[in-house]
């Protein structure tokens, strides 16, 4: 017995020793690593950006990362590269403003061979340390197992907020935020016994927001910054396929309205200036100070044989929040006739410099979009710029802001085509949008396992105060509110 | 001499098992073993064994999803049971030897053990992890037993059982008896994903009013340009014999088997769509087959990128490593003889709804007149749902070169129906379909029998009288 621990043990430790490199040679080959986090800047606060070279071939890695500060090394076998947190956060807290150099050194058939380095800025300013986001497979138009779930930002621990064994494997859209903070978020939950979860600092409500004017229930929204009313879109929405290469999902609306919802009084406010019947009406936000409603507007058409000639502006209309009244006039901010493409998601950031909006050839449905961009309009002076930095030749969309203003999140399809991943990207004090890099993961392999999509990915100062299980016990137990 | 015997019967015994057990599942259920392999994916990576340990029975799931890949390879699956429950004969049979009872109690007990895992091998999506943890079962309780004894060794066995077992692996589907109806849908299916189509033909040879075994022998024959001339020889329940919706109402075997015919004609977001599907509702949510079909979908897409995230996963398979590879490389046989559906595939553009069959294949048809396959199926299918007025249109614009007596017998019907609808036909039709037709009209208000014996293989009597079933 003692000889086979002795051998266990030796071969435990023989296994557990690290090659130091040696004898290294420089290499110019292109350093291949996934997630690609070559040159980005990252907030001080975000989990450790693991990453692992693409080469199987690799033996060995060793890394050292210098900053202005500090410095620390890190060596394994195999080709990952997976950082302490204790030392990461350490690392990082010393380095905020700095310029960080990582070097790559790997062992390649017997042979060390150092790569060109890459940079890391670490801005100042940090990043919201929650992000909500629902995970589902690319069923394109029929869902299988869905969950939303919260991640921290400063780690990988996870929190699922309402997951489909528990909700009748019901369909549940996106979770959102309002004004970035935890205490103000809601959901739709579908199907039997479904309703909009809202949690109010903590407490979660059923409703059923549609009342006998409307033709449909609420979609897409937003919740006003004082947490009162939320708008919405009601969408009468038609899944289609495309015939060629890999477009694959077209959605359109054949009817679409903006309403607003009163969530003290219970009651939907209406108005014929966003009900249009011969306009399409859809992804309404309020702007950050809650004065104006932001939306995507397009006259009807006839779909899907019109579908590639719909293109969608952006719109604004006042809201008087004390009255809770519509505005009269609709003033175009973005003019998609003018700009030959269609707006989605207009999102405004929380200092309201800027607008955010992807922008498609055309339609209501950039995720399968390769085309899709997103654009950021400068509120003071009117000028759009495309985030080329951030931006990947895949769909880029549903995006969010942090509540400093200094940080987007967004969904891309860029890593493999198929799976949306969430990524992150730093916008300037002179609105300069940096080259984004994804969500980091513990192992950097699970991004290469994983079979769903992340959607709607939606950034928050605070964790929400609700566990699935409260979510269940609302489901199950309490009736929906009736809106007038 | 009696000491030899015993001696004997120590590996008789069990070497009998094993082979009796690997006639049983070779003999009677070959393809729903197989099946299992392509709804199972077992990666040798870091990462998979890792996340093993985050499950319950950690054990047992990762041997039996290791060994389950094997399940590919003719012959091995039935190997692989027979010796996985030979052993659990084994241990339960040493387990009650070790509580003192006799050996024909021991080997009574042991038999019915093995036959009660056997008929729960024979149920379609038992997992061999669920064999592997009562394994771990008998184990344990055994190790608990020898530790009474020989510490160690009982040490080491309950240690190992532990983490072989736990609350999840015992299926709750119960016990099963082979069911040979649906070991044949999984030969027709397994058949027809391999490409042996008249190996599909033989299997679908009788008639047994199966939509699923009417989709596939009408994909065989029209694989080998033989559906027209056979359409009406076989049970047609509309269009659900040529296409299976893609809907919520299906499950994982339909979705997939319904990705065939559209990735046979070349057309890919179908194909992709069903295969989607029946990857993310089979039981654990991922299986070779489907990624195989998702990578070559995206590599005939030109989408590079999106058949790496499969082949890159398929690489890691020691069973389907040489098939991911051949596809990564352009030179192979395997590559080229893929790329030539792109000749097949459409070059335009249109939005469509996901059930709407024709506009897909007058699509595939606009792009390349030639695809033969979306032409037959296009044509059957305005039959089929007795759409005339679509039919003559169809057939002026795809079909008119193609004379059969289906087509034939069609075109007279609406002819009868509405002359002017078929003056822009220019097809001679055959004399004896033109004597046959009227005398059909003749006799057809008479004896149904006499009707039904002499007509009842002609698309007059199934255009009078097939009345779709709803159910």
């Amino acid at each position: 017995m003692n000889r086979l621990f002795f051998l266990i043990s030796l071969l435990i430790v023989l296994y557990s020793c690290t090659p130091t490199p040696h004898d290294v040679k420089e290499t110019s080959e292109a350093l291949v690593i996934y997630p690609e986090y070559q040159d980005v800047t990252i907030p001080a606060n975000i989990a450790p950006l693991n990453f692992m070279l693409r080469n199987e071939q690799v033996e060995a890695v060793s890394v050292s990362v210098e900053g202005s500060r500090e410095a620390f090394e890190f060596s394994s076998r195999g080709r990952k590269v997976i950082f302490d947190e204790v030392q990461w956060h350490s690392f990082l807290s010393q380095e905020k403003g700095n310029k960080v150099t990582v070097t790559v050194t790997a062992l390649l058939k017997g042979e060390w061979y150092r790569y060109p380095s890459f940079t890391w800025i670490v801005a100042e300013e940090p990043i919201d340390g929650y992000l909500t986001y629902r995970l589902i497979e690319p069923g394109f138009e029929v869902w299988h197992k869905i969950q939303i779930e919260e991640r921290s930002l400063e780690s990988f621990e996870t929190k699922s907020l309402a997951h489909h064994e528990q909700l009748n494997n019901q369909c549940m859209n996106c979770h959102i935020h309002g004004g970035n903070k935890g205490q103000y978020s809601l959901f739709h939950l579908r199907g039997e016994n479904g309703g909009t979860i809202l949690n109010r600092e903590g407490r979660l409500r059923k409703l059923n927001l549609r009342n006998a004017e409307m033709a449909g229930g609420a979609v897409y929204g937003d919740i006003h910054p004082s947490g009162r009313y939320g708008v919405f879109s009601t969408n009468e929405i038609i899944p289609s396929l495309h015939t060629t290469g890999n477009r694959r999902l077209e959605v359109f609306d054949t009817k679409s309205d903006l309403c607003i919802a009163d969530f003290d009084d219970n009651r939907m406010i209406l108005s014929p200036v966003v009900a249009d019947s011969t306009r399409l009406e859809t992804f309404p936000c309020f702007s950050s100070d809650g004065k104006y409603v932001y939306y995507c507007g397009a006259p009807l058409v006839q779909q899907p044989d019109s579908t590639k000639n719909i293109r969608y502006s952006i719109c604004r209309i006042a809201f008087d929040d004390a009255n809770g009244n519509w505005g009269e006039k609709v003033d175009t901010i973005w003019n998609a006739r003018q700009e030959n493409g269609s707006a989605s998601f207009p999102k405004m950031s929380p200092d309201g410099r800027y607008l955010l909006f992807t922008r498609s050839d055309y339609g209501t449905f950039p995720i399968w979009h390769r085309e899709s961009d997103l654009y950021m309009i400068n509120m003071q002076t009117h000028e759009q710029s495309c985030l080329t930095e951030a931006n990947s030749n895949r769909s880029d969309t549903y995006h969010s802001w942090s509540s400093n203003s200094k940080w987007i999140a967004f969904a891309s399809k860029r890593g493999d085509g198929q799976y949306g991943r969430v990524y992150f990207a730093y916008v300037s004090q002179n609105g300069k949008v940096h080259k984004a890099f994804v969500l980091p993961q513990a192992d950097p392999e699970i991004d290469d396992l994983s079979f769903k999509s992340y959607n709607i990915p939606d950034l928050s100062a605070t964790s929400v105060p609700f566990s699935t299980n409260e979510v269940k016990t609302v489901f199950r137990s309490v009736k929906s509110e009736l809106f007038e | 001499m009696k000491h030899k015997f015993s001696k004997c019967q120590v590996w008789i015994l069990p070497l009998g098992s094993v082979l009796i057990l690997y006639g049983f599942f070779q003999l009677l259920l070959p393809y729903t073993l197989y099946h299992r392999e392509q709804y199972s994916l077992f990666l040798m990576n870091e990462l998979t064994v890792k996340q093993y340990f985050h499950q319950d029975a950690p054990l047992s799931r990762l041997v039996g999803d290791y060994l389950t890949q094997f399940y590919y390879y003719v012959g091995a699956g039935p190997f692989i049971l027979a010796v996985v429950l030979t052993a659990l004969g084994m241990l339960t049979y040493a387990f009650f030897r070790n509580l003192k009872a006799n050996r024909w109690v021991s080997g009574f007990v042991a038999i019915v053990v093995v036959l009660w895992e056997t008929g729960r091998e024979c149920i379609a999506d038992y997992s061999l992890s669920s064999t592997l943890s009562i394994i771990g079962i008998a184990a344990l309780i055994l190790g608990i037993v020898k530790l009474c004894r020989k510490k160690w060794l009982g040490s080491i066995l309950v240690l190992i059982s532990l983490l072989f077992i736990s609350i999840h692996p015992v299926n709750k589907n119960g016990w099963g008896m082979p069911d040979q109806d649906l070991e044949k849908m999984f030969a027709i299916d397994c058949e027809a994903y391999f490409g042996n189509w008249t190996r599909v033909l033989e299997l679908t040879e009788k008639d047994e009013k199966n939509e699923i075994a009417t989709y596939y022998h009408n994909l065989a024959l029209a694989m080998k340009g033989e559906m027209p001339n056979q359409l009406m020889h076989y049970y047609q329940p509309f269009e659900r014999g040529l296409f299976i919706p893609v809907n919520d109402k299906g499950n994982y075997f339909k979705f997939t088997a319904a990705g065939e015919v559209w990735f046979q004609m070349g057309a890919t977001t179908l194909a992709e769509h069903a295969s989607m599907l029946g990857m993310i509702f089979s039981p654990k949510q991922t299986g070779s087959r489907c990624l195989k079909r998702l990578a070559e979908i995206n590599l005939l897409n030109g989408d590079s990128v999106a058949a790496q995230k499969y082949l890159r996963l398929l690489k890691q398979t020691p069973v389907h490593k040489k098939w991911a590879s051949d596809r990564c490389n352009p030179q192979s046989p395997a590559y080229q003889e893929l790329m030539k559906k792109r000749q097949l595939m459409a070059n335009t553009d249109i939005i469509h709804g996901v059930s709407n069959y024709p506009a897909n294949l007058r699509n595939l048809l606009d792009s390349n007149a030639r695809n033969y396959l979306a032409r037959d199926y296009l044509l059957c299918y305005d039959l089929l749902t007795k759409n005339l007025n679509a039919f003559v249109s169809d057939y002026t614009k795809y079909g008119a070169n193609v004379v059969n007596d289906l087509y034939a017998q069609a075109l007279l019907i609406a002819s009868a129906i509405d002359s002017k609808q078929v003056e822009s036909v220019e097809v001679s039709l055959p004399q004896q379909i033109l004597a046959d037709f009227r005398d059909y009209n003749q006799i057809m208000g008479g004896d149904m029998g006499t009707v039904q014996k002499k007509y009842g293989q002609t698309y007059w009597f199934y255009y009078q009288y097939a009345k779709r079933n709803e159910k």
